[in-house]
């Protein structure tokens, strides 16, 4: 007995998890492997281990107060939501389709014992960081009974069936370069898609009765029933080569926005703790039945966009399959639950319905922005010289930090909580708003870069000289 | 059962046929409460919210209805930015309204 005693307080004093300074050492500690160190290439194609995280500005970083609704997208939050993702992805198997040799090192790092245990114990603290806000802005209260639940979600059905049209599909359609825009979706797509169920499989262990059979029905569906050309991460492969994107995991981890981070990061919280599985049950609910419109609506526009070379299939079967899923997940999965465990599990159920559904939307409205960002670039270069001026006049004093970089160094891309001012005094930039989307910088020549919007660079001359000025609110600056 | 959305901000009270509802906050979070006190249908938005006995005193009969009882009876209800989604009753009457009211029975001090 003592001894148990004395073996439970030196794991609680060794292992505080709750303790900020002793996730921040472990966080600094995480960073160190390699595979998480800057890259010198944009992509990363077929290498599943290697994501930039930026570690060496970990220690700079505050992660102590949970993000709120206002500040989702800054920086801090793209950092985190980076490293979470790569914690939860440790517990997936990863192989290349080529040229394993080479990789082997990296595979071995990846599931090395000791990255593995740091990123155990820091993604309680990264989970509560990012998905507190959940708590504040959603409240569900009341009386809820099987009618009542069953009638919000029908009135969700229908809602669904009536939609007409997607923001996001008329942003891709409305953009300079509707192409770029499309396959920057993809892009988003790609890093939950590529590995898709993945996360919910977490849910078909264990031991809970025919509910577990019926969710183990719809993993079938995912999977293609074995039949690997049919398997839904296959078929959206087919979709980004279709496209010409290229179709391994993560090849265009950089150009991951930070929302769509945030939503797979949501699946895999949900699921990868179980005292979250009937918020898991709305939240699938949601995720089907809106998937079917969504899908409708996306090929229809991607076929608008690139013709008959796109590869649909992916979206076709959705549009299919999710009518069953969706009518599973409610008859099969939701309703007996509450039959089995009681009403008490409806307000969980709501509650993740409503949390994917606002994380959804927080991505959809996130990838909006980026587009118009994007198509922006020569707007944001000709913004960059009337503020240059005023503070070349004195008018406005922002602070200012100055860079000098070799040819082919590469920024790995990042966002800015406030507005920068990027100017160059010396040399190239290639300044980077998206794969493969950039604006040329010239010496005497800058960009506005805004807040919370995706962006990286490259020199592109023997030596670039540039400053960099936190001018807080561009608009300010300018009237 | 009609699923109706408002603007909590806006709107603070809900009117379905003969049921009257109101938004009331309980232990940090927002209910949507019925506002026909069970005695004799008082309103209790304009009772008193007495803390130590943790219940609305209904102005018409000082009927005691506790906090409990209102959570325990409040419509299923998801706030969620500005909107709020309830669903009310079935009643014989399918018109609803939307208003806003000054609420006495307020736990805020």
């Amino acid at each position: 007995m003592q001894t148990k005693t004395r073996l439970s307080q030196e794991t609680s004093a060794a292992l505080n998890i709750t303790d900020y300074d002793f996730f921040k050492s472990c966080l600094v500690e995480y960073g160190k492997c390699n595979l998480f160190k800057d890259t010198e290439e944009w992509l990363l194609e077929d290498n599943p281990y290697r994501r930039t995280l930026r570690p060496h500005i970990f220690h700079h970083l505050d992660f102590s107060k949970p993000l709120t609704r206002n500040n989702l997208l800054t920086y801090n939050s793209l950092t985190a939501n980076r490293t979470l993702l790569t914690v939860y992805e440790s517990n997936f198997v990863f192989l290349p389709k080529h040229d394993f040799d080479h990789k082997r090192q990296d595979f071995e790092n990846f599931y090395d014992s000791k990255v593995l245990t740091l990123g155990n114990i820091i993604r309680p603290w990264l989970e509560r960081y990012i998905f507190s806000f959940l708590d504040t802005e959603i409240s569900v209260t009341g009386n809820w009974s099987a009618a009542a639940v069953e009638e919000y979600f029908q009135e969700y059905i229908e809602t669904v069936k009536n939609t007409q049209n997607s923001q996001v599909m008329e942003t891709i359609e409305g953009s300079a370069d509707p192409v770029h825009a499309a396959k920057t979706f993809f892009i988003q797509l790609a890093g939950d898609f590529l590995v898709e169920s993945s996360a919910m499989s977490r849910n078909i262990l264990g031991y809970y009765g025919s509910l577990q059979s019926e969710l183990f029905k719809i993993v079938i569906d995912e999977y293609g029933y074995g039949v690997h050309q049919t398997k839904h991460s296959k078929l959206f492969e087919e979709t980004l080569e279709s496209v010409g994107l290229e179709s391994t995991p993560h090849t265009y981890w950089q150009f991951y926005l930070t929302s769509s981070l945030m939503l797979n990061n949501y699946f895999n919280y949900i699921c990868a703790d179980h005292s979250k599985i009937f918020r898991y049950l709305g939240a699938i609910f949601y995720a089907e039945t809106t998937f079917i419109k969504f899908c409708e609506l996306a090929a229809k526009t991607m076929k608008k966009i690139f013709g008959s070379t796109i590869n649909n299939r992916y979206f076709l079967e959705h549009i299919h399959i999710d009518n069953h899923h969706s009518r599973m997940v409610l008859e099969k999965l939701i309703k007996p639950a509450i039959t089995t465990y009681g009403e008490g599990i409806i307000p969980d159920i709501v509650r993740g319905f409503e949390e994917a559904k606002l994380i959804s939307e927080i991505a959809d409205q996130d990838f909006i922005d980026q587009v118009h960002w994007s198509d922006d670039g020569l707007k944001y270069k000709a913004l960059a010289l009337p503020i240059y001026a005023k503070i070349q006049d004195g008018s406005i004093n922002p602070k200012m930090q100055q860079f000098t970089e070799p040819r082919g160094e590469l920024s790995v891309t990042h966002v800015h909580d406030g507005d920068e001012l990027c100017y160059i005094q010396s040399g190239v930039m290639k300044f980077v708003t998206g794969d493969d989307r950039y604006t040329i910088l010239n010496a005497g020549e800058g960009t506005v870069i805004q807040h919370n919007r995706l962006h990286g660079a490259i020199i592109e001359s023997e030596e670039c000289v540039y400053n960099i000025y936190s001018i807080g609110d561009y608009q300010k600056c300018l009237s | 059962m009609p699923v109706v959305k408002f603007d909590p901000h806006l709107s603070n009270f809900v009117i379905h046929g003969d049921r009257r509802f109101f938004l009331i906050s309980l232990d940090n979070s927002i209910f949507l409460v019925r506002d026909n006190c069970p005695h004799r249908g008082g309103p209790l938005h304009l009772g008193y919210f007495d803390c130590q006995k943790s219940a609305i005193i209904c102005p018409w009969h000082d009927s005691v209805v506790s906090i409990n009882r209102l959570q325990q009876y409040a419509m299923p209800l998801v706030w969620r930015n500005d909107i709020a989604v309830a669903i009310l009753p079935e009643t014989k009457s399918k018109s609803i309204a939307f208003k806003h009211r000054h609420i006495l029975a307020t736990s805020e001090v």
